[in-house]
């Protein structure tokens, strides 16, 4: 009858075995998949912060209290664009915003390297992750105040390693 | 942004390789299984909750039995069985001067120990699972599981013996 100390003797044994490695072809293939599945996340996780952050900032504009309005009959104005205010009682209930299709200002980025990696047919690659925001903002020239949003953005580069 | 799975995978790479070629017992179809299952859990919007590396161990035993049943129709000639350990080669002396006759003879005992046995033995030394973690990736209770692994045990230290009278 074998004892606990008979086990415990097999299993110190059992650790120093020479055990057969998997290939780099499957650590290449592996982290091949990871990859794919990672970065067809990352442009949905931006728009979903995108989004996120332009809604909270609508949000903050709709609620922002407008100066009173005279009284009068004059239609109001559509709020499509900025415009000059000049007309008297000619008053946008809402906050005009710029151009919606204006570019964003890169104002930060950052790149991060990570470690090298392997292309199904076994060549090496550098992927670097470049973080970055953009920021835009926009003045109300009836009150002065200023809205601002900052939004997050970040993209996989995959840089050959002979590029080094 | 790293995936979750590339963790495990690191940590389990050889425990994971070997527990889906003692399954299938051929590397090249190991490796298509150990593949395949990561390429289904990634796909997976949500990480899975409960205890990961016995799900990833779970994942990847079921991919190789998928693969051993697809290979029934073509079965693997004997002497064409991959061992689960690494051979030492003839040309360097350093190489085989550290693999002692006492770890062939365990290497070749645990090759030719009943499958769920030679699964327990895998997932415990090599994949460094709990009982509870092996019971969980292969869907056995814990007293079989640990009864398994008992008796995998005892029938090494019993080849070992057999092999040391008659050398």
């Amino acid at each position: 009858m074998p004892t606990p100390d008979d086990f415990n003797e097999i299993e110190a044994m059992l650790g120093g075995l020479p055990v057969r490695e998997p290939s780099q072809m499957l650590d290449a293939r592996v982290a091949s998949t990871l990859d794919k599945q990672t970065r067809s996340t990352l442009p949905w996780l931006a728009t979903a912060a995108a989004v996120l952050i332009a809604a909270s900032v609508t949000l903050v504009i709709l609620f922002n209290p407008a100066p009173p309005a005279p009284d009068t009959d004059t239609p109001v104005a559509d709020g499509s664009d900025t415009q000059p205010d000049d007309a008297p009682g000619n008053t946008p209930p809402i906050l005009t915003v710029g151009n919606p299709t204006e570019a964003l200002n890169l104002t930060w980025t950052r790149d991060i390297a990570e470690e090298t990696r392997y292309t199904p047919t076994g060549e090496p690659y550098r992927a670097v992750v470049r973080e970055a925001v953009h920021h835009r903002a926009w003045v109300d020239t009836k009150t002065g105040e200023t809205s601002q949003i900052h939004v997050p953005h970040e993209e996989l580069i995959v840089v050959k390693q002979s590029t080094f | 942004m790293k995936h979750w799975l590339e963790d495990i995978y690191r940590d389990h790479r050889r425990g994971l390789f070997g527990l889906a070629l003692s399954v299938v017992r051929e590397a090249a179809a190991a490796e298509d299984a150990v593949h395949e299952a990561f390429a289904r859990m990634a796909k997976q919007r949500d990480r899975p909750t409960g205890d990961l590396p016995a799900y990833v161990y779970k994942a990847v035993r079921n991919a190789a039995i998928d693969q051993a049943r697809r290979r029934q129709a073509r079965p693997t000639p004997t002497e064409d069985i991959a061992s689960l350990f690494e051979t030492p080669r003839e040309d360097d002396p350093g190489q085989r001067a550290e693999t002692s006759e006492t770890q062939t003879m365990l290497m070749q005992a645990i090759d030719n120990l009943p499958d769920d046995e030679r699964e327990a033995v895998v997932m415990r030394s090599f994949g460094g699972l709990t009982l509870k973690q092996i019971a969980e990736a292969t869907g056995r209770p814990l007293t079989t599981v640990s009864s398994q692994y008992q008796r995998a045990l005892g029938r090494l230290r019993q080849q070992l013996e057999v092999s040391h009278a008659n050398a």
